[in-house]
């Protein structure tokens, strides 16, 4: 733990680079080599690999499943050299142990990784990793996914031979709105001063102190409030920090992973939630080069405090303190009996707000067609701040697809307070106030959580929310993207938004046999030209472009589609993709 | 000891033997599935192998075999999202059947392993060389829907007859339940003849308080 | 659904004649006679059985699929509740296949351990067989003395263990605990009396007239047949046949002990009885040479990466708290492979089918329950006997529906 105490000063910046290709694309280092990439190939094990010029030894033995164990090194940040955990032999230096990440291959090398000396030397940098490490992992809330745990099994597994006591450093440090840091669990990897630097490019975090005694610290009076501080949370290898968040709130291995895409804002970051039961409990970015990359912003981390809080849960009508939970049976042939007789006659108008999915929204406009509605809104969350990485200043997760599917429906979507209707349908209730609700003669409402709206809709239907239920979203630049439900057990009546519609629509007699999720996305793919020959099954993971909704400008730092879209096929995940590893945003 | 069982076969039966992955001391034999019923009859009947023990007929589903995460305790795989069954990608082939042989005299031991693709799961039987491969079968039969060509009485033997899917697939959930099966009709033969409810002739169910038929598609 | 009986449901019918079709007869599931839950659908003649079909599956609670879903150590409990009369002989098969798949070595101490507790239960498995022959064939003393026995046995087990039955006291790599103080002593008490109980069984029933006729020339197989039936254990050996897994392939500390194996000649009931008995005296001589024998030292594997890391090591250093955090979690991390583990059960062959693809659960695990086999050969057993001997017949093959049904 020698190799140069502070941070290096990065060259260039990565996420300014176009990342397309493999594992790892281009770290800091590796984008600066002008030289275009070819085929270098080497030893590693006896066994031949074909790597990347521009790889390490670490890359280049991941291509054939070897392991090189690391804590400092990450693929997306500048090579620090740190940890000394990925010691490996070359053939250009024998009986010296060189640092796999910080050796570029080179044509004809031979790696060896699993010789007696760096064995050895594996063994020992736990055992010195481990010397002042406190006995936490019972309540430490990285244990599960911790490098240190993982590693001391492969690597370790003796007993300490410590016999002095541990040294103590400053604990629960506070580091800002959303970290915390324990300096003793700390092993000074310094991924997040690196990423502060280099992706937040807000360098708010520093090493201080010398050798043994060193810890990472904030600079005085200026708390860690970069909006993507969580992201050191995520590439900490080991429980220095933590997010205050999930802190205590769960055990990591209780949690069940799931893929989703984020509903904070219009960038649409691909994430994974993880839950249990009804309840989610975090978020973690997933990766997309095209979206998001490996990182996430901090209000996005905070999106399933809607899904579990403050949600409709029962199926009810009446309005206010008359409201009475009825079951979604009687609930919905209520709303019928409301809705029929206005039927054709005017004056009914659709809300949809930006936070409901694709499907949901065709499904509303589904219903005011068979209603004759006059008007459609556009509603959603205020818009607020934006940047140039990640964070875009519309704060729905698919603005652009409730405008399309209007478009798709030959209708106009009005993106201003709804007025001159006298009934309303609203598809979730953001954005709709009080003011506007009370205007209303009848309010039929499908909501997510207790709102001003719902308090005065003569029936309210609960809505899944978007992570809990099977649908599409459209990103701020016109990506369709994928969501499954992630939170799998069911909360009181909830049910999907076009479900609901469905229901009503079945009630008042029509038969459109909106029964699944697949089928609800058949209303828009049948009458856009922009999602045509397109169907759930066949959207990518990754997601697909729509090429027409392409914005002319772009944010500085905003990552971009590459230059061929995204095939329209079958699902096409890479065979092998792994779910959690380092180039996915986990730590590991 | 083994070795030169496998050997043996490499004479005897070379087409037979497509690999012998052998396993911490092991003896596996992986053998094509026209040739099994011969190889079976020859491991038998040949002195030099007499083989003539046939201790167990075990199977494997490998559908989740690179996927699977690690342990994680029982609890983590309660909630499996519908998306995780999606992603488990076909892996052909898909099923093993393995033959655990052994001799009482010789006191040598050998494993025949059939490889299945999930589009033909048909083996020939070998009941008429060992007797309990009846049962046997009809385990692996039962827990994997392997179907066994010739085989007598392919019937499910831990399972009821009602029971949908077959559980030692991996893609059974762990947790599923099955359909409640309607009470069969049957004359109560025990009470005999005589009044009072149930007598000779009297369907059971009408003689029983049946359970609440629960629908469980139902709508709310 | 299976034919029943009475053709027509005329009053009358129970005053006619018998009938001299062929009459089907439901016995079991639960039936005073029918160890655990198991169906017999008897075609009879008369009283001469002239079908009998085996239907298992009442008790099926999914062992392979349990275990496929818990880490390696959490299959243990599934394991004692396969034979519930030898749990420790389970236990053993086990782990020995789990340490075969790692190629792990087992201590001595250990490994005389897990014969001693082996050979406990291979005694308390017979009593209980033997016992249940004596009470069906109308001997209660001899149920009372071999359940005595079986007490006194079971006893030392649960102050081993801490369970009679349910024991789990095995580990990968050794067992759980080492042998309390003063448990030995309390052992070499208990066993004369045992072995006395077991001579007043054998006084009382191996030449009593009526009970030599009820089992001598019943339920008689050949030795070449009971091996292609799958028979295994003493079943087989009453047929004469020189199989015992702790000779033929020795695992363990079997090679270092000095033990006969006791043959029977006819195979009849009566063989598979009195080899119970002498299997009892043999499994004595086992235990005396274990207690001789076994050395101090550890009773488990120095390597945290399978073995539990002492209590003290996981509440002070953090080293422990993460070996001992990552085997409760994950589990041990077993190397991928396929391997069969067979060692000898009270019944017979008892074998682990083990796949692992490295990590902490076992991919697929499915079990050789020795009287699996044996059951599926008892239409050939009581097929021309009358429907009294089914009684008998079905004590002698010991049929034990956890593991049967698993």
């Amino acid at each position: 733990m020698s190799d140069g105490g502070a941070p290096k000063t990065p060259g260039t910046q990565p996420a300014a680079v176009s990342t397309g290709g493999g594992q790892a694309g281009a770290a800091a280092g590796q984008a600066s080599i002008a030289a275009p990439p070819k085929t270098v190939r080497l030893e590693v094990d006896g066994r031949p690999v074909e790597a990347d010029s521009r790889d390490n030894l670490i890359e280049a033995a991941r291509r054939i499943g070897v392991q090189i164990p690391y804590f400092c090194y990450h693929p997306r940040l500048s090579i620090a050299g740190q940890c000394r955990m990925c010691l490996v032999e070359t053939s250009d230096a024998p009986g010296r142990l060189v640092p796999g990440c910080q050796v570029r291959v080179k044509e004809g090398l031979k790696v060896v990784t699993t010789s007696p000396a760096v064995k050895e030397n594996q063994r020992g940098c736990m055992e010195f990793h481990l010397v002042n490490h406190p006995v936490d992992c019972a309540i430490c809330d990285e244990s599960g996914e911790c490098k240190l745990q993982d590693y001391y099994m492969e690597y370790d597994h003796q007993p300490t031979r410590i016999r002095t006591y541990k040294l103590n450093k400053p604990k629960r440090e506070i580091f800002g709105p959303l970290v915390v840091y324990d300096a003793e669990r700390c092993i000074m990897c310094t991924r997040c001063v690196r990423f502060m630097d280099e992706i937040a490019q807000e360098p708010q975090l520093a090493v201080v102190q010398r050798a043994t005694y060193s810890l990472i610290a904030t600079f005085p009076g200026q708390p860690l409030d970069s909006k993507y501080s969580g992201n050191t949370v995520d590439i900490c290898p080991v429980g220095a920090l933590l997010n205050r968040d999930f802190r205590f709130q769960s055990r990591v291995w209780f949690l069940n992973k799931s893929p989703s895409v984020c509903t904070g804002c219009a960038n649409g970051c691909n994430v994974y939630v993880e839950s249990r039961g009804t309840v989610a409990y975090r978020e973690l970015p997933r990766r997309n080069e095209e979206v998001n990359q490996v990182w996430m912003c901090d209000e996005g981390r905070l999106t399933h405090h809607p899904v579990n809080d403050n949600r409709v849960e029962w199926a009810r009508q009446g309005r206010g303190d008359a409201a009475e939970s009825v079951g979604p049976r009687l609930a919905v042939e209520r709303a019928v009996e409301l809705l029929k007789p206005l039927a054709g006659k005017g004056g009914i108008g659709i809300y949809i707000s930006a936070q409901s999915t694709m499907e949901e929204a065709a499904a509303a406009l589904l219903l005011g067609k068979e209603l004759g509605a006059e008007r459609y809104f556009l509603g959603g969350k205020p818009a607020c701040d934006e940047d140039e990485f990640l964070i875009r200043a519309d704060k729905n997760p698919n603005t652009r697809g409730v405008k399309l599917a209007g478009e798709a429906f030959g209708v106009r979507v009005e993106d201003r307070p709804p007025e001159g209707v006298k009934a309303m349908f609203a598809m979730r209730t953001d954005g709709l106030s009080d003011a506007v609700a009370q205007r209303l003669e009848l309010l039929v409402v499908a909501s997510q959580n207790e709102d001003e709206a719902t308090r005065a809709a003569d029936v309210t239907l609960p809505c899944m929310a978007v992570y809990e239920q099977d649908g599409t979203l459209v990103n701020w630049y016109g990506r369709l993207q994928r969501v499954w439900p992630s939170v799998p057990a069911q909360r009181g009546d909830t049910a999907p938004g076009w479900l609901w519609v469905e229901r009503i629509l079945a009630g008042l007699g029509y038969t459109h046999q909106v029964k699944s999720t697949s089928v609800a996305f058949q209303l828009l793919s049948a009458r856009s030209a922009d999602l045509a020959e397109l169907t759930l099954e066949r959207i990518p993971e990754q997601g697909v472009v729509l090429p027409r909704l392409l914005p002319a400008e772009w944010p500085k730092r905003a990552p971009r589609p590459s230059a061929p879209q995204a095939p329209r096929g079958p699902q096409t995940t890479p065979p092998g993709t792994k779910v959690g590893d380092e180039a996915s945003g986990g730590s590991r | 000891m083994a070795q030169s069982l496998i050997d043996l076969l490499r004479e005897t039966h070379p087409d037979a033997i497509v690999s012998t992955p052998g396993h911490r001391g092991d003896e596996v034999v992986v053998v094509r599935r026209e040739q099994l019923v011969d190889v079976c009859r020859f491991l038998k009947e040949d002195p030099r192998t007499d083989l003539k023990l046939l201790a167990q007929i075990a199977g494997v589903d490998l559908l989740t075999y690179a996927t699977e995460a690690t342990g994680g305790g029982a609890l983590a795989s309660i909630e499996v999202p519908a998306y995780d069954l999606e992603r488990k990608r076909p892996v052909e082939p898909r099923y093993q059947v393995a033959y655990n042989l052994g001799s009482v005299v010789k006191k040598h031991r050998l494993r025949l392993r059939l490889e299945l693709r999930s589009d033909d799961m048909k083996i020939p039987t070998v009941t008429g060389i060992w007797r309990t491969a009846d049962w046997w079968e009809r385990y692996i039969y039962d827990m994997f829907g392997v179907e066994f060509v010739g085989h007598p009485n392919l019937t499910r033997i831990m399972m009821y007859p009602e029971f949908q899917g077959f559980p030692l697939r991996k893609d059974y959930p762990v947790r599923k339940r099955q359909p409640l099966v309607p009470e069969l009709d049957f004359p109560d033969l025990v009470r005999g003849p005589g009044p009072g409810p149930g007598g000779a002739g009297v369907p059971m169910s009408q003689t029983h308080v049946g359970r609440a038929n629960v629908d469980p598609d139902a709508y709310d | 659904m299976t034919e029943y009986a009475a053709q027509d449901h005329d009053p009358l019918a129970l005053e006619s004649e018998l009938p001299s079709s062929p009459m089907t007869v439901n016995l079991g599931p639960s039936h005073p006679a029918m160890h655990g839950t198991v169906r017999l659908v008897l075609t009879l003649d008369g009283e001469t059985i002239v079908e009998a079909v085996p239907e298992i599956g009442f008790l099926h609670r999914g062992f392979s699929k349990s275990s496929e879903n818990s880490t390696w150590t959490q299959v243990l409990p599934y394991t004692d509740r396969l034979n519930y009369v030898s749990p420790y002989l389970n236990n053993v098969a086990y782990v020995m296949g789990v340490e075969k798949l790692i190629g792990l070595k087992v201590p001595e101490r250990a490994e005389y351990i897990r014969v001693l507790t082996g050979e406990i239960s291979r005694i308390t498995d017979h009593l209980t067989c033997i016992g249940a022959i004596g009470l069906e064939l109308g001997a209660f003393t001899v149920f009372l003395y071999a359940i005595e026995a079986r007490e006194l046995l079971w006893d030392r087990i649960a102050e081993l263990s801490g369970a009679r039955v349910t024991v789990s006291w095995m580990r990968v790599g050794g067992c759980a605990n080492d042998i309390p103080p003063g448990w030995v002593e309390k052992l070499v008490e208990c066993l004369p009396r045992v072995l006395e109980l077991t001579d007043e069984i054998d006084v009382l029933l191996t030449r009593n007239r009526i009970f030599v006729d009820r089992t001598r020339g019943i339920g008689v197989i050949g030795g070449d047949e009971a091996i292609d039936w799958g028979f295994t254990g003493p079943c087989l050996r009453a047929c004469g046949v020189n199989y015992d897994v702790r000779k033929a392939h020795p695992y363990s500390v079997y090679d270092r002990i000095d033990f006969e194996v006791p043959l029977g000649s006819n195979g009849d009931t009566y063989d598979r009885y009195v080899l119970r008995l002498e299997e009892i005296r043999q499994s004595h001589r086992i235990i005396q040479q274990c207690l001789e024998q076994m050395p101090p030292g550890p009773i488990i594997v120095d390597d945290w990466r399978y073995a539990l890391p002492p209590k003290k090591d996981v509440f002070s250093s953090i080293e422990g708290v993460m070996a001992h955090f990552k085997l409760i979690m994950e589990g041990i991390q077993v190397p991928p492979g396929e391997i069969y583990a067979y060692c000898e059960g009270a019944n017979g062959e008892l074998g682990f089918h083990i796949v692992s693809n490295g990590k902490g659960k076992p991919y697929a695990i499915q079990v050789r329950a020795p009287g699996f086999p044996i059951l599926s050969g008892l239409p050939r057993l009581i097929k021309g006997h009358m429907v009294a001997d089914i009684i008998p017949i079905f004590d002698s093959i010991n049929m034990i529906g956890g593991e049967v049904e698993q």
